[in-house]
């Protein structure tokens, strides 16, 4: 079914040059950042000390000395509008429980007040003159303890979801979404055994390196123009408006160059800010986040409990399934209820053949950072607990991990109940695969790592150290069916080229490269001859933004039928040109073809003619996209580690990620995206780390102490692109970006356990962490002593 | 100097990098590096001319490139900032500082980093070692690679005869900040090489560490045994790395 | 206060706070291909050359650069005329968000003037203080090998100029 038509590409499949990469290198390009005015006033923001705090006073008068100073805002003088920062589809799945500034702080790094100022230290100094009256609320930091009765409460019977989804602020509860398929009892009480785990994620950062920014200024005509580094124009454009209480038309939203999202921009938080000084003020405004309030102002990715409990037969078939996520919000909800669903909704489908199934999953406030969109998005999460579950069920009938996926992942023409049972935030939408090479992936990863010749070995290269191999498999898939929707606007100009405007964000994926290819494709013109303009909301047409695997296979196809309709008009009039039949025609290479005649005419002819000829009118298509599935890409990824049974150090050797997204648009962009989600995925497992001091304070809110690798801490690390052919995706394309950060966290636990015997149910693997599960499950060999800290079984 | 952190809080600043103070220089068995040499210059000069190899690894690994070259050895000296990864390699060394202004002398580095009053107005012209042939190694307890240690680890052997001559241990990023570990040096002056090594020298020094972003007080304690024995392992034992 | 600056070989006389960083000298200057990423020397996109040496302009008060030569991206190599490095990060795929890759490619410029034919260890130490979140380095390292044999057999950088030769100004 997946086999790819007999149809060869000129652009599609192509590694063409990344449109922007030369300017880039060259520093031409521009960020948000470049963009500022000279006579922009500088934005500075306190932030809350306290997790969890009413404020009773807050004195700006000293601070207004300030010379330089031009506007403090703070919940006094701004309206107090609910909303959800969460940038997504409107309105939101997400509760609206956020005010610009509230007069009660919910985590220490949540906002309090803001200095508009001439200059940068002028703003800092009046930030520190600003006296704020905190009476402390007691803090709530465990996610297990949010929906006790005596719990202390964080949001008020104000905050209320705009949608009729499950919330409950007086317990807590962010989201929650359940659903059982079959009888789960019966399903357990017919296996021959039950195997019940839980598993922990951490809350990590997200790490662009370019730091949330914005700048707004009033243009010739007084409408708001506001420049972000955003992944979702058209959602900030929005959210800020409502802020504001004026039009949507009076605001203009510039994505210019992104400098990384990861998920982390998808969230609107900075534009409100600069735009609510500018329409107070009048005045050019702009604000850059230090790289500490990112870290602890801005999003991150959940923390989850995932406690899977299985019913499985000697055999190896799965009787009942129940996957119990608890998720970690933090102060807000913006995500709360998508992210705790595609838990469930985007794991629970790979293994298709379970009857009996129920998920429940919820989302619970914390006086901890605020959780959001991260590539990946809940599946990360799960995946990390359902992978080295599976690993555990199949060793206990005996089976080998990669046989045991290949017997029971769900195949081309199958369906899981799970897709209708699970959306975002509410039921999805029944889908069947239509392509899927997850067994090509998993042999040909095998092949790479060497699993034959290296699982259950336990080589050991040195006295103390002792190597295994691991894997995980995965899917994601392309955009939110039903919900995301994708324009492109085209119009050709004399010379043959087309300008293409597209509501997608390009966010550094290479998304305004690959939109370009898949117009070429379409008209038969070099890629160059497509010139992309994006994520301008005066100029470019309608796109929910970059986010939810979504731009090649949504914007994709609005670009493909954008392009498909351009074509039809130039065939129209070559025909006309030609004396021919358009059934006789083909582009190709720029011109059009008449295939009896070998007769051409080429494209600057057809647009000469219809823009100067008679009866002349310009060349133009728009097209719009909204899927009716989401074809998931799949991925399997292996792990070679060693593991240092003395120092609980574990070293990732070799990484191989093998993965089908459908035709490539742009390989070596495909690589790019897995490459960078896998080294992000090792980080995920191994270094990086939200660290809170007892007050819920994080510890280490610098690259300093948050550790992200270096080139040199990169292991061998290869990938595999295994085509297919998704029929529904434009030339057979499915999206790529989030899956590659899935697998490596259980990939490594598997392998950890291969080499040890010992498993991680927790992230990450720091060595201390590693020494101590070693030393309580391997007594007498890993080093001297028993470690003093060591403590039950599980790490 | 190098500051962690945002540049901009300092105040008040005066710049050493024009003052002549920079280079290594030999003069017989004797080295001097001048305080204004970035570690990048020092790492080079020193591979260039083969000497003192434990503190050209150590320099040549600290930090970051953009760091390395424009952190000075005189400014790590004087501040014994988080990433003094040099600071093992030197105090193993026997290094000399070299201290203008208000106390015109020489003294120890062991002296300097213990005693506050004599950085108190004065300037660290520089840093003098002699190089003997020892037998090196170096071990940086990082979490990735730019990070800056937990505990740095140096051992020094001179070897005669196929024994130990001479052996210097030292270790930095513990609580008192360093230790030389003279039990270890005691214990193996003498001891012939590729011979079994006494059993529990990792555990077989007192050093107290504080809790790090790399792991617990007891963990640190327990793996800078482990890397000790290792150390004395390679550099003494059978060679084999364990 | 007042100094003059070199960047790229042109001369300017611009006015800064004494306290001031050579980042915000530059950036408020117009020289905005030197980034900000995170203000304490961790992230290298704020690198530039300082007499040919890699720096963290982040980590320099712009008085100590004051007449002394400062070379960012743009002094490698422009759009029509880009430097072997840069057209190699293009080539090898490296450049995603793009927001190191000013940085990134400065790095590269420095490690193989000094070493031509570096080792995967003079790679990674060279390009050890410059982070990257898109990329997971494989094409960045495979950028610098490329960078390294195109400026190795004087060979093709799209612009027909060598890195270290003549398209410098």
């Amino acid at each position: 079914m997946s086999a790819a038509p007999e149809r060869a590409f000129t652009v599609v499949g192509r590694n063409v040059a990344k449109s922007d990469a030369l300017a880039l290198a060259v520093g031409t390009e521009r960020f948000t950042g470049d963009f500022s005015a000279s006579d922009a006033l500088s934005v500075a923001v306190l932030l809350s000390p306290h997790p969890h705090a009413d404020i009773i006073r807050i004195d700006t008068s000293e601070a207004e000395k300030v010379p330089g100073v031009v506007d403090i805002l703070h919940h006094g003088n701004v309206p107090g509008v609910l909303h959800t920062t969460a940038g997504q589809g409107y309105p939101e799945p997400s509760p609206y429980d956020t005010l610009l500034f509230d007069s009660k702080v919910r985590f220490v790094g949540d906002r309090v007040a803001l200095v508009a100022a001439e200059t940068k230290e002028a703003a800092l100094t009046a930030l520190g003159k600003i006296v704020v009256d905190y009476v402390p609320l007691e803090p709530l930091f465990d996610p297990e303890r949010a929906m006790e009765e005596d719990a202390p409460r964080l949001h008020g019977d104000d905050a209320y979801a705009p949608l009729p989804v499950a919330y409950d602020a007086a317990r807590n509860l962010a989201g929650e979404i359940a659903f059982t398929i079959g009888d789960l009892e019966k399903g357990f009480a017919e296996a021959d055994f039950v195997e019940e785990q839980v598993y922990h994620t951490h809350i990590t950062a997200h790490c662009a390196l370019e730091p949330h920014c914005a700048s707004a200024c009033l243009d010739e005509r007084g409408r708001l123009v506001v420049i972000s580094s955003t992944q979702v124009p058209f959602h900030a454009r929005r959210t800020t408006a409502r802020l504001l209480g004026i039009p949507t038309g009076m605001v203009r939203v510039v994505k210019p160059r992104l400098g990384g999202g990861f998920g982390s921009k998808q969230e609107v938080l900075v534009e409100p800010l600069v735009a609510m000084v500018t329409w107070r003020t009048g005045r050019p405004a702009t604000y850059v986040c230090s790289r500490k309030e990112v870290f602890l102002s801005t999003r991150t990715r959940h923390a989850m409990r995932v406690r899977l409990k299985t019913g499985m037969m000697r055999d190896g078939t799965i009787t009942a399934l129940s996957m119990d996520a608890l998720m970690n919000a933090g102060a807000y909800g913006p995500h709360a209820l998508t992210v705790v669903s595609v838990a469930g909704g985007k794991s629970l489908p790979l293994f298709n053949k379970i009857p009996n199934l129920r998920f429940l999953g919820r989302s619970v406030y914390t006086t901890l950072p605020v959780g959001g969109a991260y590539r990946g998005y809940g599946a990360t999460q799960a995946f990390f607990g359902l992978n080295q579950h599976v690993d555990i069920l199949a060793r206990r009938v005996g089976q080998d991990f990669l046989d045991y996926v290949k017997r029971w992942h769900i195949r081309e023409g199958e369906t899981s109940p799970v897709f209708r049972a699970l959306g975002e935030g509410k039921e999805g939408v029944d889908q069947i695969i239509r392509s899927c090479k997850l067994d090509e992936c998993i042999d040909r990863g095998a092949e790479a790592i060497g699993w034959r010749e290296k699982r259950g070995k336990r080589l050991s290269p040195a006295p103390g150290r002792v190597r295994g191999v691991g894997a995980a498999v995965s899917m994601q898939g392309s955009g939110i069916p039903g919900i995301d929707m994708a324009a492109a606007s085209m119009k050709m100009n004399e010379d043959g080229s087309f300008n293409l405007l597209v509501g997608a964000a390009d966010i550094g994926t290479g998304a305004d490269t690959i939109l370009a290819q898949i117009a070429a494709e379409v008209l038969g013109l070099p890629v160059e001859k497509i010139l992309v303009l994006s994520g301008d909301t005066d100029v470019t047409p309608f796109d929910v933004g970059a986010y939810a695997s979504s731009t090649t296979y949504v914007s994709g196809n609005a670009v493909a039928k954008c392009a498909g309709s351009c074509a039809a008009q130039i065939l129209a009039v070559a025909a006309d040109m030609l004396g021919a039949q358009k059934e006789d025609l083909c582009l190709e290479n720029g011109s059009v073809r008449d295939l009896r005649t070998d007769k051409r005419v080429a494209f600057g002819d057809v647009a000469v003619k219809t823009l100067y000829g008679h009866d002349q009118f310009q060349i133009q298509a728009q097209a719009s996209y909204v899927g009716s599935e989401s074809p998931p890409p799949f991925m399997a990824q292996f792990a070679e580690v060693e593991v240092d049974l003395e120092t609980g150090k574990v070293a990732v050797l070799d990484f191989v990620s093998a993965v089908d997204c459908g035709q490539p648009i742009h390989p070596r962009l495909v690589e790019g995206q897995v490459e960078g989600a896998t080294l992000n995925g090792i980080a995920y497992a191994l270094w990086e780390e939200y660290r809170f001091d007892g007050s819920g304070r994080m510890r280490n809110p610098s690259f300093w102490d948050y550790k992200i690798p270096t080139l040199g801490d990169v292991p061998r690390l290869r990938t595999i692109v295994v085509s297919s052919h998704e029929a529904t995706g434009p030339f057979g394309a499915k999206s790529v970006s989030e899956i590659g950060i899935n697998g490596p966290a259980p990939a490594i636990a598997n392998a950890i356990y291969d080499a040890t015997g010992v498993r991680l149910f927790d992230l990450p693997f720091t060595p201390e962490k590693v020494l101590q599960a070693l030393r309580a499950n391997i007594p007498g060999q890993c080093g001297a002593d028993p470690c003093p800290a060591a403590e039950g079984k599980e790490a | 100097m190098l500051c962690r952190g945002d540049l901009s809080r300092i105040r008040g600043m005066v710049d050493l990098s024009r003052t002549g103070l920079s280079g290594l220089r030999r003069e017989g068995e004797t080295f001097f590096l001048g305080a204004t040499t970035t570690f990048s210059e020092a790492a080079r000069a020193l591979r260039t001319c083969g000497a003192a190899p434990a503190l050209s690894r150590a320099l040549g690994i600290a930090a970051a490139t953009p760091l390395r070259n424009r952190i000075t050895v005189g400014g790590s000296i004087a501040s014994f900032p988080l990433w003094s990864d040099l600071m093992g390699p030197l105090l193993a060394l026997g290094s000399f500082i070299h201290l203008r202004g208000r106390v015109a002398k020489t003294v120890p580095l062991e002296e300097y980093v213990t005693t506050p009053d004599l950085r108190r107005g004065t300037l660290v012209t520089g840093c003098s070692f002699s190089d003997r042939p020892w037998r090196v190694w170096y071990h940086r307890e990082v979490r990735v690679r730019f990070d800056y240690p937990a505990f740095t680890l140096t051992l020094l052997a001179l070897v005669e005869e196929e024994c130990v001559k001479e052996l210097r241990a030292v270790l930095v990023g513990c609580r008192n900040r360093f230790s030389r570990m003279t039990e270890i040096e005691e214990a193996l002056r003498g001891f012939p090489l590729g011979t079994e090594l006494p059993g529990g020298l990792g555990r077989r020094f007192d050093v107290a560490f504080s809790e790090r972003p790399h792991g617990s007080a007891a963990y640190l304690r327990e793996i800078a045994g482990v890397w000790m024995e290792r150390g004395l392992n390679v550099l003494l034992g059978n060679g084999k790395d364990r | 206060m007042q100094g003059r600056f070199r960047v790229n070989g042109k001369e300017a006389l611009w006015t800064f706070e004494a306290g001031a960083t050579l980042l915000d000298v530059l950036r408020e200057n117009g020289v905005t291909e030197v980034k900000e990423g995170c203000r304490e020397g961790h992230c290298g996109c704020c690198a530039v050359l300082l007499e040919g040496v890699l720096v963290d302009s982040c980590q320099v008060f712009a008085a100590t650069a004051m007449e002394r030569e400062i070379t960012t991206s743009r002094g490698l190599g422009n759009l029509r005329a880009p430097s072997a490095v840069q057209q190699s990060f293009v080539d090898a795929g490296a450049v995603q968000c793009g927001f190191c890759t000013p940085g990134m490619v400065l790095a590269t410029h420095a490690l193989l003037e000094e070493h031509p034919e570096p080792t995967e260890e003079e790679i990674a130490a060279g390009l050890d203080g410059n982070l990257c979140r898109c990329t997971g380095y494989v094409k960045i390292a495979e950028a610098v090998r490329l960078a390294s044999e195109r400026r190795g057999t004087g060979g093709s950088c799209g612009g027909g100029c060598g890195d270290g030769g003549g398209c410098g100004a």
